[in-house]
């Protein structure tokens, strides 16, 4: 019971270890990718300080022509000088704070340069917001192309743009489109531009390079779905619970197994080998029951008899219980008995060592209970004479015995040998315990029934095995194990005819932990 | 003192038995039954679990009970029965003796530190058994009474309003009208009224009366 109890807590601690383990490494593997993705967006930003700062200064430049022509009509003397230096813009108009170009409307025949585009984004931009102009790329057919990216204010996308330096803007996002107010050109054009408003990146009409800018990662166009944000972490918390119900089920099917083990052990043990204090616990309590119940109906009919209370209906069931009673007492007699007699005797040639082979589980068994260490030790081959029952039940009692007289030795000195030796023409069987002793005052008559060494013995165990060894003429002996506790001997005739091929037995046996 | 309250409500007695056993439980029907007392058996734990749910304890109806409650039972074991008892019905306030075996003395000794009433070994005498049956069944008696008139008072206090328990307080406190009609700013004939229908409502004739009977019950003002 314990250890299914140990079983299940150290299995729900397992399970909530690793859905937090999951749920740890999902969260730290998106922070990474989220890192990964600012780190990326740092270093765009540090180059577009760069143009930025080039930008400008052409921009001073600009203004410096500006302000040499009439400021009364700034907006069409920038118009005209404009047009100075880029014939094909046909207008500028000022709309809402922005500044918007015209241009011809056929863009195959316009040369867009990259100064007047610069300077339509800064215009736009200028009044946005903050311009950055992203890295200088050679696209595969030779021109240099400029990549810029500015916010636009009051949201949290950015505009986007990709302009070859010396034709044509390759390619600018939907959002930017509207700020700039510039998207009529780009009408008769519309391969160029990606009108899908979830535009994530932008792409070179032509050249097919992608805009080295994930915006969609640090502010997005389109907004994260639930899926994309919970998902990760679902899908492994799922796969956690999924990895410990499975864990669980192992577990399971062998806590079930060692159950059913334990349980065939232990009814082997209580149908064999129960003490007698076990049994007389049982048998008391199955004849206190109808000793009750008489001693109740008596009572009953000396009441109605004192009371003069005539009824005798009453006194008759009363009378039949008793009667009643009385039977399941001797039914309940006579199965003790029949239960003693099926172990009669019926004595055989046994190898000892096969015996106390046979018993390992038993043994192995108890010694667990008390974390004893269980060695069995000697020669193999030895046989005897004897009612295996009735052997089992001595060496039972005497591993039992010594290994209870250990419950209060250091658990690393809880070391049992069980041995089996020739001595001449004798078998001795010999069980060595580190135990507390027999007491002094209890050396004499230790074998003696009632005599008890235990705190909860019946002082049966012994005296049992005394008159089993007895039976099959042999001698049970004890003296001081030197190391401290107690060594039983048995000592019993060996059948010879049976015994000439008995071996040393090489390898001590260790039965149990 | 004609009080409602103070009226002993005759109760049925009635023991509870859960034992297992029905050769056991005849023989103890028989015997309780030739000394007038009432006997309901149950052959497992669960029966007389349920039994217990149906029937709080708290009702004036409700009989008078003494559980004898055997420590070996088959499914679920006294033990678990008595821990469940008073883990789930706190209300159940009645005594049960534990009917145990000799070899299970150390674990009557536990169950009596839980809060058991007694025990009795088997095989036991019937004049033992049934003295203690019958302490237990006055003991039931005797907490009954207590639960039930509390229960009974604290209705009559329910029909009270706000302020005649205001003007009952003052009364048991041993003030005159005069005096609490001065601090509550009332007529004196208002805390009459007042008065009279706490009286009435509690069904007692003097302030003395409704002092002891509140005292009595552990009323806490």
């Amino acid at each position: 019971m314990k250890l299914d109890l140990v079983l299940e807590k150290g299995f729900s601690r397992l399970a909530m270890l690793a859905v937090l383990m999951a749920a740890l490494l999902t969260t730290s593997v998106t922070a990474m990718r989220e890192w990964s993705q600012q780190q990326e967006l740092a270093n765009f930003q540090i180059l577009a300080q760069r143009y930025a700062a080039l930008v400008e200064d052409k921009l001073v430049q600009v203004e410096a022509d500006l302000q040499r022509s009439s400021a009364s009509n700034a907006l069409s003397k920038n118009t005209e000088l404009l047009q100075q230096r880029m014939p094909w813009i046909l207008q500028l108009q000022e709309r809402d704070n922005k500044s918007i170009v015209i241009f011809e409307s056929t863009p195959t025949t316009v040369s867009l340069s990259s100064e007047m585009l610069a300077l339509s984004l800064i215009e736009g931009a200028s009044s946005l917001g903050r311009l950055h102009f992203g890295d200088v790329q050679a696209s595969p057919d030779g021109e240099g192309i400029v990549y810029a990216a500015w916010p636009i204010s009051g949201t949290d996308r950015y505009g986007l743009a990709c302009l070859s330096i010396s034709k044509l803007l390759q390619s600018i996002n939907i959002a930017s489109r509207a700020t700039l107010g510039i998207e009529a050109i780009w009408e008769n054009n519309p391969t160029a531009l990606t009108d899908d408003p979830r535009l994530q990146e932008v792409r070179l009409s032509n050249s097919g390079l992608i805009f080295p800018l994930r915006l969609s990662t640090t502010d997005s166009f389109a907004p994260k779905s639930t899926w994309q944000i919970y998902g990760l972490p679902l899908m492994a918390v799922l796969l956690a619970l999924a990895l410990s119900l499975y864990v669980r089920e192992i577990v399971l099917r062998q806590r079930a197994e060692a159950i059913t083990r334990e349980q065939q052990d232990r009814v082997q043990i209580n149908s064999r080998f129960a003490t007698l204090g076990e049994i007389s616990a049982m048998i008391s309590h199955e004849i206190n029951q109808p000793l009750a119940a008489i001693e109740m109906y008596a009572s009953t009919c000396e009441k109605l008899l004192k009371s003069g209370a005539s009824k005798p209906e009453t006194m008759q069931q009363a009378l039949a219980g008793v009667r009643s009673q009385t039977e399941r007492v001797s039914r309940i007699i006579r199965s003790v008995q029949d239960f003693a007699q099926s172990r009669s005797e019926t004595p055989q040639g046994l190898d000892v060592m096969a015996v106390i082979r046979d018993l390992a589980p038993l043994i192995d068994l108890q010694a667990k209970r008390l974390k004893a260490i269980v060695k069995v030790q000697g020669m193999t081959g030895l046989h005897i004479v004897a009612d295996k029952t009735m052997m089992e039940q001595v060496i039972l009692n005497l591993v039992r015995n010594g290994l209870e007289a250990m419950r209060n030795t250091a658990e690393d000195r809880r070391l049992l040998i069980i041995e089996v030796l020739k001595n001449d023409t004798q078998l001795n069987l010999r069980i060595t315990d580190q135990g507390s002793g027999i007491a002094s005052e209890l050396r004499d008559r230790i074998f003696s029934a009632f005599v008890t060494n235990k705190p909860k013995g019946t002082g049966v165990g012994l005296s049992l095995c005394k008159s089993l060894v007895e039976k099959h003429r042999g001698h049970i002996s004890f003296a001081d194990n030197p190391n401290g506790g107690t060594i039983f001997t048995v000592e019993l005739p060996i059948e010879l005819s049976k015994s000439t091929e008995a071996n040393s037995l090489k390898n001590a046996v260790e039965v149990a932990l | 003192m004609n009080s409602y309250l103070d009226k002993q409500v005759p109760r049925k007695n009635l023991v509870y038995l859960v034992e297992d056993d029905l050769d056991l439980a005849n023989a103890m029907h028989m015997l309780f039954q030739t000394e007038g007392l009432e006997i309901k058996h149950f052959e497992d734990g669960e029966s007389f679990l349920k039994e217990v749910a149906e029937h709080p304890m708290i009702n004036p109806e409700e009989p008078a009970v003494c559980v004898l409650l055997d420590i070996r039972l088959g499914h679920m074991s006294g033990l678990e029965v008595f821990e469940k008892l008073t883990k789930n019905h706190p209300n159940f306030k009645h005594p049960v003796i534990f009917l145990t075996g000799h070899a299970d003395l150390q674990v009557a000794v536990d169950v009596m530190r839980q809060g058991a009433c007694d025990f009795v070994t088997k095989p036991f005498d019937s004049d033992t058994l049934l003295e203690k049956v019958r302490l237990g069944l006055a003991l039931s008696n005797k907490t009954m009474d207590t639960e039930v008139t509390k229960q009974q008072l604290n209705l009559l206090l329910d029909k009270l309003t706000h302020k005649e328990m205001t003007v009952m307080q003052y009364v048991i406190e041993g003030m005159h009208n005069r005096e609490i009609a001065e601090i509550l700013g009332n007529s004196v004939r208002t805390v009459e009224i007042h008065r009279a229908n706490v009286f009435d409502k509690m069904q007692v004739k003097s302030a003395v009366e409704l002092a002891r009977l509140l005292e009595r019950y552990g009323y806490e003002h």
